[in-house]
């Protein structure tokens, strides 16, 4: 259940949380963090990463650069 | 004054500087695992351009959070807020909700694990506060019943059934 080797661990969620909470009696609970962990990586991973890769197989690159990036941001953006 | 406020700056420049380092190396290492199996390669613009973005994105995400937990009158944040926070894709929300339940399942089977520990310790410390009572009151032990607790100490750890039987030996003077 724990994120696995490649995930955002917890204290590092919440200190990026933290950072933006304009009251400071904000506080997260522990279940609600794990899931920010998990949104997180599926962002980054699922969703950015594997958008790019998709992005340049359809262009038949071998490297993916920030021009794949660029194209999938519109609708990454919109879907979060 | 401006010196403090300065400084003050620099210790929060630099406490983000930190967090977007952080942030940055656990992209690395997940984009490092997507590369790998869809065998393509991240050039290093491409990483550090998806760290800013995951760094500005938590900036909304965390606003959003307080502005959740506020308006239902709480100071802390907690599951549901998260879950409205991925509501724009169906899918996505889906899987937070089933991470959710997977949540929620584990943390009562911990609790489940812990209430048994509680409970196996409990008997566990009754036996030899029962045989430490005994001993005190009776001040000679037989040479048999001395063999017994040593070796019941010894073996503390791993047999209950010894500590029940020790128990039962002492309680029977």
């Amino acid at each position: 259940m724990e994120a696995t080797g490649g995930g955002f661990r917890k204290e590092l969620v919440s200190k990026l949380l933290q950072m933006h909470f304009t009251d400071s009696k904000t506080k997260v609970s522990g279940d609600a963090l794990r899931l920010m962990a998990e949104l997180l990586t599926i962002f980054v991973v699922a969703e950015a990463a594997i958008r790019s890769v998709r992005q340049a197989q359809a262009e038949d690159l071998a490297l993916v650069d920030v021009d794949q990036l660029e194209k999938v941001l519109p609708q990454l953006l919109l879907d979060f | 004054m401006e010196e403090d406020e300065g400084t003050e700056e620099q210790e929060r420049f630099s406490h983000r500087q930190r967090l977007k380092a952080a942030v940055h190396y656990t992209v690395g290492c997940l984009c490092e695992d997507v590369a790998s199996d869809k065998e393509v390669q991240f050039s290093k613009q491409t990483i550090a351009a998806i760290s800013e973005l995951t760094f500005r994105q938590c900036e909304h995400f965390a606003k959003d959070l307080e502005m959740f937990a506020r308006h239902a009158k709480r100071s802390t944040i907690n599951t549901e807020d998260v879950k409205l926070l991925a509501r724009r894709s169906n899918s996505l929300l889906k899987y937070i909700t089933e991470k959710n339940e997977e949540l929620t399942q584990f943390n009562i089977e911990q609790r489940a694990k812990k209430k048994k520990k509680l409970e196996d310790d409990k008997t566990k410390s009754l036996a030899p506060a029962e045989a430490a009572a005994s001993g005190r009151d009776s001040l000679a032990l037989s040479p048999g019943a001395e063999a017994a607790f040593g070796e019941g100490r010894q073996e503390q750890a791993d047999s209950p059934e010894r500590r029940m039987k020790l128990s039962a030996f002492i309680l029977s003077f």
